[in-house]
């Protein structure tokens, strides 16, 4: 099991595992559920994670999002070499966020699946060039990628350009996280975006 | 000349100038009466606003039937066998099926399935607990308490199989003025509707353990009844989905039949109802599978015209039986209640109020470990409180054969079953929204989507799939992802008359909607200089119904708008300078927001635009032009310009953006090439550029990205 961990920490061992659990919120089903599945995406027993090795999985390649989704796996992981490496607490880092939350965890905003970063990582979908803040181009990138190639563009421009302004509250021609913060106040994001696993 | 009939052998020395003949109109004319008094009393109802708030409908219903009965029985009328008297033929076979259709097909198919495994487990478990516990509850009362009548424990269980189920109509009824958050609704509404299959198993059992007798029951005859069951509710649901295909199938080549259509919609619905009630299926499980699945192909198949008579009609129909059902009730009370039976009335009322908070619970308890929208103890009592009784349970107790039950225990249990029915209506009718108030549950909300809402929420959607398929979790996401997939590889392509060329079809819808309102506000904006500052404030949206020379400034995010081709041309005619839109007259009509869900049996959400409507208009303006109107109208030629071009063309600004590698094409190919080049010759009916080319606005160009600015 040792082998599997980060290659920056000293392999642990079972008792350590279940520390490991209790500091992240899981049980240690769960955690050894993660860790089997980091297993199997693992097909090469690298002991990392490449982009290949997501968009092997046949139904993540036929989502339109699925560039955009690795890409938030990808962005702690290890770029020192050349290759991208994404080891498996980066993995479980970023499938945290998806911990449904509960009701003792409400109010710890620093948790790491509070709502602030569900709704970052919602945000961080749309930021293509990943610099922090969304304009106009990108969300018009997003809505070609989800509803294809044979819309009329321009009806999908003018409503990028409206969605952006609808947002856009300090009319500086981008949307901050704040703003969308504010956008997003009425819908619920921790049912939404949680997973049970 | 049909009255010679009547006239008999006897010589009649007189010649009747004229004369009553009531048998010769009988039943159509009291059934139309009968619907017309419920027409006014609803309508009276209604005038006064305070006490539609305060009381239900089907209170006011129950309590005008119980009048109008006593005034017959006073009256000495036959009301056992007269017309005044819910028989369990005309309500199931003709009551009951408008009401439930109209459910089915107007549910909000998403909440719904993303709730199916706490509805099932509330109708199914929930109902089966709600029986045996009654059922005991029945039988050891009457050690302890004194029942007028002997009930073996056979009869009792016949009698709580009836009377636990929680009753469609009731919940509706209650629930209408109730707004409660979308999730409950769906919660209580659902498990009324899909617990009629478990009814229907458990009535007949009981009806065939009870012919069979108590000695001779044997493991076998267990068995078959659970057998039975999957029987009733998948043949069931087969044959809504049977019909159901048909239904959207048909649609597909109706084009030009058009005021036919919205007699295939009710027809293949109270179809699929009447082929599963031949076979004792559950009737109302496939009506409402029926609905469910044919609406979405349909809703798109159909003219707007069409799809507004379906609409029209069908809370029409609901709601008119829905009274009528109320008004009987009440009627039927003077004659059912003769047979009080205290004792068993008094542990019925107490078993089934008790009973159903228990299962309630419990069962809310076990389903919460796998929601992820937990319900807290004040929404499950809510979902406890809103269980109630109603017309199915008094019918099926009308239902029993004398070779079941002696007529006093069949009296007794009808009184009972009214007693219970008004106990929950009533009561629990009257006071759940002081309870909804006091315990202050989520209400429906009616805040209006901005754009980026709408859009990422569908981003989420795919999001979560993606991270279901990586983490190897097989959920609700990658269920429904599953489930869209193949209803745009299949479905879609079978069963839609124009192939969409998209796989987010709702997106788009919602769109359009936008969009067409923009280009109206451009209209507006045009005409009046007003400069691009005015157009910052977007946030709020109070509709109004401008008219555009009145209120340049206004925004309305509610609105859709239908251009009467023969005005405009009449303007135009009038108006000799015209290059720009000022003299004309658009009627701007009002419409909801696209997906409004609402209970309410008198307000109808707008989902589509009247495209149509334009289209028809961009028509006649194109006929219009033949008469060389145009032409001296204006200083160039509006035609000269083709009406669609390129999508795609140079014209367009290529914007270069690093996606990654371009993923999405190979899935949404749904339109072939050929076809998209087919489609592009012809008029692009109904598109936003269209019109606002077709209104002559300046600088129309297809492609002027500025005027598309808003």
């Amino acid at each position: 099991m040792g082998t599997w961990f980060s290659g920056q920490q000293p392999s642990r061992d079972q008792a350590e595992d279940e520390l490991l659990a209790e500091s992240w919120g899981l049980s240690k089903s769960q955690l050894s559920n993660l860790k089997r599945r980091f297993h199997v995406l693992d097909r090469e027993h690298k002991g990392y994670l490449t982009r290949s090795d997501f968009l092997c999985l046949k139904g993540l390649a036929m989502n339109p999002f699925a560039d955009r989704i690795i890409e938030m796996f990808f962005q702690n992981a290890d770029k020192s070499e050349n290759e991208e490496k994404l080891y498996l607490n980066e993995f479980i880092q970023t499938v945290l966020i998806f911990r449904p939350i509960r009701e003792r965890d409400a109010s710890n905003c620093d948790k790491i699946n509070s709502r602030e970063n569900k709704l970052k990582f919602a945000y961080r979908m749309f930021d293509l060039d990943n610099d922090g803040t969304i304009c106009k181009d990108e969300i018009l990138g997003v809505l070609v990628m989800m509803v294809g190639p044979h819309v009329d563009k321009a009806k999908l421009e003018s409503i990028a350009e409206r969605a952006l302004l609808e947002v856009d509250f300090d009319a500086d021609e981008t949307m901050s996280f704040e703003e969308y913060q504010k956008i997003m106040e009425n819908v619920a994001v921790e049912d939404l975006m949680s997973l049970n696993f | 000349m049909g009255h010679g009939d009547d006239k008999e052998t006897t010589s009649k020395t007189s010649y009747p100038i004229a004369w009553f003949d009531f048998n010769h109109v009988s039943i159509p004319l009291i059934v139309t009466a009968w619907v017309v008094i419920v027409g006014y009393i609803k309508t009276l109802f209604h005038i006064s606003e305070k006490t539609s708030k305060l009381i239900p409908e089907s209170c006011l219903l129950v309590v005008l039937g119980i009048a109008i009965g006593g005034v017959a029985f006073a009256a000495g009328a036959d009301i056992e066998h007269g017309y005044i008297h819910l028989s369990s033929e005309l309500f199931f076979i003709y009551l009951l099926p408008p009401i439930v259709f109209e459910a089915g097909y107007f549910m909000p198919t998403r909440p719904f399935f993303e709730n199916l495994g706490t509805i099932l487990l509330y109708a199914l478990v929930g109902t089966l607990w709600n029986t045996i516990s009654i059922g005991l509850v029945l039988f050891f009362g009457d050690r302890m308490l004194w029942y007028n009548e002997e009930f073996n424990i056979l009869k009792c269980f016949l009698f709580s199989a009836l009377i636990s189920a929680v009753d469609p109509v009731a919940v509706l009824a209650v629930f209408e003025e109730v707004h409660v958050n979308q999730v409950l609704y769906i919660l209580v509404f659902g498990e009324s509707l899909l617990n009629d299959a478990v009814t229907v198993v458990l009535y007949h059992m009981m009806e065939n353990f009870s012919y069979i007798g108590e000695d001779n029951l044997e493991v076998i005859h267990f068995a078959s009844a659970i057998a039975n069951f999957f029987c009733v509710s998948l043949g069931g649901i087969l044959i809504g989905i049977i019909y159901a295909v048909l239904g959207a199938v048909t649609s597909k080549y109706t084009s030009h039949v058009q005021t036919l259509e919205p007699i295939f919609v009710f027809a293949t619905g109270y179809l699929a109802y009447l082929s599963a009630e031949l076979f004792h299926f559950s009737g109302i499980l496939a009506i409402v599978s029926c609905g469910m699945f044919m609406g979405q192909y349909v809703e798109s198949n159909i003219a707007h015209k069409s799809h507004t008579t379906v609409k029209y009609f069908l809370k029409m129909m609901a709601s008119v039986s829905e009274a009528i059902i109320f008004l009987f009730l009440g009627l039927s009370t003077i004659s059912k209640l003769r047979n009080v039976d205290v004792g068993f009335v008094c542990v019925t009322l107490v078993a089934c109020f008790v009973c159903r908070f228990i299962g309630t619970y419990g069962l809310t308890f076990l389903a919460n470990f796998r929601r992820k929208h937990k319900m807290d103890f004040a929404q499950q009592f809510i979902m406890a409180y809103g269980g109630i009784r109603g017309a199915v349970a008094f019918c099926l107790a009308a239902s029993l054969g004398p070779d079941l039950v002696t007529q006093s225990q069949k009296d007794t249990m009808e009184t009972t079953c009214l007693i219970v029915i008004f106990f929950t209506v009533f009561i629990q009718g009257i006071t759940i929204k002081p309870l909804v108030k006091l315990f202050q549950i989520k209400t429906l909300s009616r805040h209006d989507k901005n754009l980026m809402e709408i859009l990422s929420l569908r981003v989420v959607d795919h999001a979560m799939g993606g991270m279901e398929d990586i983490v190897g979790f097989k959920g609700d996401n990658w269920l429904r992802n599953t489930y869209e997939k193949l209803n745009n590889q299949f479905m879609r392509r079978f069963f839609l008359r124009d192939k969409p060329d998209t796989c987010e079809m709702d997106l788009m819808h919602s769109f359009t909607k936008y969009q067409i309102h923009e280009q109206i506000e451009s209209i507006v904006r045009k005409r009046s200089t007003a400069s691009m500052s005015s157009f910052n404030n977007q946030a709020v949206q109070a509709p109004s119904a401008a008219k555009p020379p009145a209120s340049p400034s206004h925004s309305t995010s509610s609105v859709s708008f239908c251009i009467e081709p023969d005005e405009i041309i009449e303007e135009k005619k009038k108006n000799k300078s015209e290059e720009k839109l000022s003299k004309v007259n658009l009627r701007i009509l009002f419409a909801q927001k696209p997906n409004q869900f609402t209970m309410s049996r008198y307000e109808i959400p707008e989902t589509q635009l009247d495209l149509q409507a334009v289209a028809r208009w961009a028509r006649l303006k194109k006929e219009a032009v033949s008469n060389n109107y145009y032409d001296k109208m204006r200083k160039r030629s509006v035609f000269d310009t083709p009406l669609v071009e390129e999508s795609s063309g140079k014209k367009y600004q290529k914007r270069k953006i690093s996606t990654g590698k371009d993923r999405s094409f190979g899935r949404c190919e749904l339109v072939g090439k050929k076809e998209k080049l087919e489609r592009q010759k012809e008029v692009e009916l109904g598109s936003v550029e269209d019109v606002k080319f077709e209104l002559g606005i300046e600088g129309s160009n297809r492609m002027e990205s500025s005027d598309a600015h808003f």
